[in-house]
């Protein structure tokens, strides 16, 4: 296992170096884990308040990495079907304003 | 006679107000469902998250206003999508610059000097992308690294572009390779040593007319180093022809030295105004910065870097993770920036791959021994940094604003801390109006050892909103203040004085 610190604003990786970490534990802008895996890139690694959260555990890095881009992918997809039903929405609206004679 | 800089300070050469000089920071602000053709703002904001106006706030709802169709950018009409059929709900991840429409979010897009390297936004709101064609085979992408990195008075941004590569200098006015020299001069015949002859680095400092630069043996990973320490009786930005700068040179030293280097491209030289200066490079996911001795030594005296060098080289101290710099591509090389007010700068680059977060040393420019480790660890969802207030930087955050609030990450400094032997005080935002200002003598932001120390950055909610009320990723983007007014152009028009 691994020490690192963590940020307690967000649960954000702060640093891995003992210096710069203690000073943040003893200012109250971070946490020191002892528990951390080795091995994984600190952009993987967050604290959720009560424990080490590693993203897309259990694959390396590069699997990591390829699970983020289809993270992204899912969300854009969920997001433009969102998008899509709110601007039908508005269109159905604009045309029944017109029809009612608030519009022209 | 007045000129333009004595008119604005009321006709008295005594109380002008030097003419390059900027209002503090906006920046831009553009919104868009993900197709931009039903809906798009673009605002330009002031320092206190105020809108500054825009003309191009009304472009929606209308199947003729393809994004650009009315205002007529050139790399966006009806069938041309140089960059994207939209340019913000993009995610930065792992991309790099030829990810056209990711890249707009990197880092790497913004600088201390006014243009963008994919496009230019004037103060009143008008933004334009450039040509692919232009900047990828242009200036920013192959030859920004050359740029000096600028110690300036309060307000004042680099209005002159100067370069330096192997035993030349150059003026260039920005942009593609159609735009020529505008000076060159070869200034080897200053040089007391040729050993190095890459040029490699290079930093100006107004206030004490002093220019140092770095050769190298080559413009990659070669470790030998040579430092020249020229100071000038005339200020480079205030001459017709560089020759003049160093026809009127009243000090040249050097010293040599064997820096670890990643990649020669990636030093940044901050001059500051005590003689000490500050190197500073990406180097490998981290960062190194160390500080010597350039004030007056003689002829001959203090030729080598242990003779001059403060403490020891720093490593940066916040978290690292996969990232790269100018070893991997030219277009990476690390950046300098500085606080509006001129008195703090930052040598930075990304935490992650090629954009999101932030590495960086921020420095006192008065006092370059005075700095800290700067670090955000976002992996995606970036935003360039750009000057903030009177002396802070901003920026990072371009998360989906939809049902939760535009953040970002700001953080200043105070202007008359430069003693290195105190610690570092950081002031930050918060999450509410009495977070700031809270009912408790507590200092909302911390103190941060001088050298070893590191700052974790903290978001705040602005309540800016971008564009479309449903999924949006705001775009933070660099202004360019002067824009191109005939006199007030803002590259060459910056010489100043009369």
């Amino acid at each position: 296992m691994a020490t690192y610190y963590f940020n307690l604003h967000d649960g954000s990786p702060c640093t891995d170096k003992a210096d710069a970490g203690d000073e943040a534990v003893s200012a109250g802008r971070a946490i020191k884990r002892d528990d951390v895996p080795d091995g994984v890139e600190s952009w993987r690694l967050s604290w959720n308040g009560s424990a080490v959260v590693v993203y897309a555990e259990g694959k390396d890095d590069a699997g990591a990495v390829a699970q983020a881009l289809k993270d992204n992918e899912d969300e854009a997809a969920a997001n433009l079907v969102k998008e899509q039903d709110i601007i039908k929405a508005q269109v159905v609206e604009a045309k029944q304003r017109k029809e009612d004679g608030l519009e022209v | 006679m007045s000129n333009y800089s004595t008119l604005l300070g009321g006709g008295s050469a005594a109380g002008a107000i030097d003419h390059r000089k900027e209002a503090l920071p906006l920046f831009g602000f553009w919104g868009d469902n993900s197709d931009q053709n039903t809906h798009m703002t673009y605002r330009v904001f002031d320092s206190g998250f105020k809108e500054t106006g825009s003309p191009w706030g009304a472009i929606s709802n209308s199947t003729t206003n393809y994004r650009f169709g009315i205002t007529g950018d050139a790399s966006f009409s009806y069938s041309h999508n140089d960059h994207g059929t939209h340019v913000s709900h993009h995610d930065l991840t792992s991309q790099g610059y030829s990810s056209w429409t990711y890249w707009n979010k990197s880092l790497y897009q913004c600088d201390q000097y006014p243009h963008a390297q994919f496009y230019t936004s004037s103060r009143d709101g008008m933004v334009s992308w450039h040509s692919l064609h232009e900047y990828t085979s242009s200036f920013e992408y192959q030859n920004g690294w050359c740029k000096l990195n600028m110690v300036l008075p309060e307000g004042i941004r680099p209005r002159r572009m100067f370069l330096n590569r192997r035993f030349t200098m150059r003026e260039q006015y920005p942009g593609n390779h159609a735009c020529p020299n505008v000076d060159y001069y070869n200034y080897s015949s200053h040089l007391l040593n040729t050993d190095q002859t890459y040029a490699t680095g290079t930093g100006y400092n107004e206030k004490n007319k002093t220019l140092v630069m770095i050769h190298s043996g080559d413009e990659g990973g070669n470790t030998s180093k040579t430092i020249h320490i020229f100071k000038g009786t005339k200020c480079l930005n205030k001459i017709d022809r560089i020759k003049e700068y160093f026809d009127n040179l009243s000090s040249t030293e050097y010293f040599t030295d064997t820096w670890t280097t990643h990649n020669n491209k990636d030093w940044c030289v901050v001059v500051g105004n005590n003689d000490f200066v500050g190197f500073g490079q990406k180097n490998s996911n981290s960062k190194r910065y160390g500080v010597f001795d350039c004030s007056v030594k003689g002829t001959g005296v203090a030729i080598t870097g242990a003779s001059r060098q403060w403490e020891t080289w720093q490593t940066f101290q916040g978290s690292t993770t996969t990232s790269y710099g100018a070893w991997t591509g030219h277009q990476y090389y690390t950046k300098f920036n500085t606080t509006w007010d001129g008195t703090w700068g930052m040598i930075y680059s990304p935490y992650y791959h090629y954009g999101p977060g932030i590495n960086g040393f921020c420095m006192n420019l008065e006092n370059p021994k005075k700095f800290i480790s700067v670090n955000q660890t976002k992996s995606s969802r970036s935003n360039p940094w750009f000057s903030w207030g009177r002396t802070g930087f901003h920026g990072g955050w371009s998360d989906n604003c939809d049902g939760t609030s535009h953040r970002t990450y700001a953080f200043c400094f105070d202007p008359t801390d430069s003693d290195e032997t105190t610690t570092t005080r950081v002031y930050q935002g918060g999450d509410s109006g009495d977070t700031i200002c809270p009912n408790n003598n507590n200092l909302v932001g911390s103190d941060i050892t001088n050298k070893t120390g590191n700052i974790g950055l903290s978001y705040s909610r602005t309540w800016l909103h971008g564009g479309f009320h449903s999924t949006n990723y705001p775009l933070l983007m660099q202004i360019d203040w002067w824009g191109n007014y005939g006199n007030n152009d803002s590259t060459y028009g910056g010489k100043y004085g009369s």
